[in-house]
């Protein structure tokens, strides 16, 4: 079974042009966590995530393009929160073994998707677990997966801070990396042109 | 058949149930420990006895008055009469501790091994408890229901039932979480787990028990199907591609109580 397929294209409901495009390996993202989210002391746990995970619809921020402002009008909505950061790839490295019909399998565990839905600001991802979570198995193993799943998950996120203690990227530098997504954008459509062309003309 | 009892209600003089100590270990200050000829234990708890030790019920108010109820001999129930302000959520008794619907009445839940007999009312949402007594039934000579018996002054029971009442489990999922919450109590009763693992109830009714220092770990899952699930976290490892599912009846392997005992040195 193929994998997180939705990590390769963006999930902007605006389309490829907006947004930052797909979220990348080195990138940081971003959780918030309110007065109400578990926690172990300064660390996240099994917990802290919700049910959204099922759908892949837990909400993170790319925390190279969200500004402080940005956070706090349209993720803390005002609260007081505290975040924790983790770096994309060592999310997309978890596996997990997934034992169906006496057989195991050794799959991706979680995924991160460029989600943008209306409403939310261009900065914003989602994750949640792979597509090979699930198939074959028993709504108890399911379950206990699931559950090793989200203690692996927060172990990859890095200690509760107070997000005035974050190092919040200017507008100035957002704009300009939305100018290189544009241009990103650009050369891929350009790139593949091209290579149309020249399939066509050979 | 009678038995002698020392101050702390454990038996003295009486041959045929050597072990029941345990259980008068279980039920702590409870008042009376019962045996009669049928080999069936009943034991006799205050409301606020019984709160020492079962922390979900946290809210009862002090037992102010006490009657026998001569309709089930010798069942011997303690009647809670104090103005309540108990709002108990229903979703937050664990079995076998169920109360029965029906005010006045004597009922018991029969799980098997033990009987829970309640006398209290019921509305839509709320449950107000009166009293109810926890019977201990058909022990053997062999002693098996001392060999599941639960202490449950431990501290992690404690930890666990607590987390039980306070957990947000979806409706559809209690009995989940019940059951997994009950198959969690005996593995740490009988592997005598120690340490002070995070205990976690997901909305889904798992319960999960982890202990971690640094990047090593062990966690026992549970998802009330007689099974427990064990993952260990060590470097280069998840907790999601390196487990292993043993029936709780069996021992927990090796392999754990190593890991364990090194995260806990």
């Amino acid at each position: 079974m193929t994998e997180c397929v939705d990590e390769q294209r963006t999930r902007h409901h605006r389309g490829q042009w907006c947004g930052f495009g797909p979220v990348r390996d080195r990138e940081y993202i971003l959780y918030a966590v309110f007065d109400d989210t578990e926690r172990n002391g300064a660390f996240l746990t099994q917990k802290s995530f919700t049910t959204n995970l099922i759908q892949t619809s837990e909400s993170v921020g790319r925390v190279a393009y969200l500004t402080r402002r940005i956070f706090e009008t349209s993720i803390a909505n005002g609260s007081s929160t505290e975040i924790t950061t983790a770096l994309v790839s060592a999310i997309r490295d978890l596996r997990a073994d997934v034992r169906a019909n006496a057989a195991i399998k050794n799959v991706r565990a979680v995924c991160v998707i460029d989600q943008v839905d209306p409403g939310d600001c261009d900065a914003h991802a989602t994750m949640g677990y792979s597509e090979a979570i699930g198939p074959g198995l028993s709504q108890a193993n399911l379950g206990k997966l699931r559950a090793r799943i989200r203690l692996d998950l927060a172990n990859t996120f890095s200690e509760i801070i107070p997000s005035d203690r974050h190092l919040w990227p200017r507008g100035w530098q957002i704009l300009m990396k939305r100018a290189a997504s544009v241009a990103r954008v650009a050369f891929n459509l350009i790139s593949r042109l091209l290579c149309s062309y020249t399939a066509t003309w050979r | 058949m009678s038995y002698a009892y020392d101050d702390d209600n454990r038996i003295t003089a009486g041959a045929g149930y050597p072990r029941i100590a345990d259980w008068s270990r279980f039920f702590g200050s409870c008042s009376a420990l019962e045996l009669p000829s049928d080999g069936a234990a009943t034991v006799t708890c205050r409301v606020a006895d019984l709160r020492s030790f079962v922390n979900p019920y946290g809210t009862f108010g002090p037992v102010t008055d006490s009657s026998i109820y001569g309709a089930c001999p010798p069942l011997r129930l303690i009647v809670d009469d104090s103005p309540y302000g108990l709002a108990l959520n229903a979703a937050n008794f664990y079995e076998p501790f169920q109360p029965h619907p029906t005010l006045g009445a004597n009922t018991a839940a029969t799980t098997g091994r033990v009987t829970i007999t309640s006398i209290g009312e019921i509305t839509s949402n709320t449950v107000n408890l009166n009293a109810f007594e926890v019977a201990i039934a058909h022990i053997d000579a062999a002693g098996l229901m001392a060999r599941h018996a639960i202490d449950v002054s431990r501290p992690l029971f404690k930890v666990i039932a607590t987390e039980r009442a306070i957990a947000k489990i979806d409706m559809e999922n209690v009995q989940l979480a019940d059951a997994a919450m009950r198959d969690a109590l005996f593995v740490v009763q009988r592997a005598n787990l120690r340490g002070d693992p995070k205990v976690m109830f997901s909305s889904d009714g798992i319960l999960t028990l982890q202990w971690q220092r640094g990047e090593r770990g062990v966690a026992l899952i549970f998802a009330g199907d007689g099974m427990v699930s064990l993952a260990f976290r060590q470097p280069g490892k998840f907790y999601a591609e390196n487990g292993i599912d043993v029936a709780i009846a069996e021992e927990l392997p090796e392999r754990f109580n190593t890991t364990l005992a090194v995260i806990l040195a």
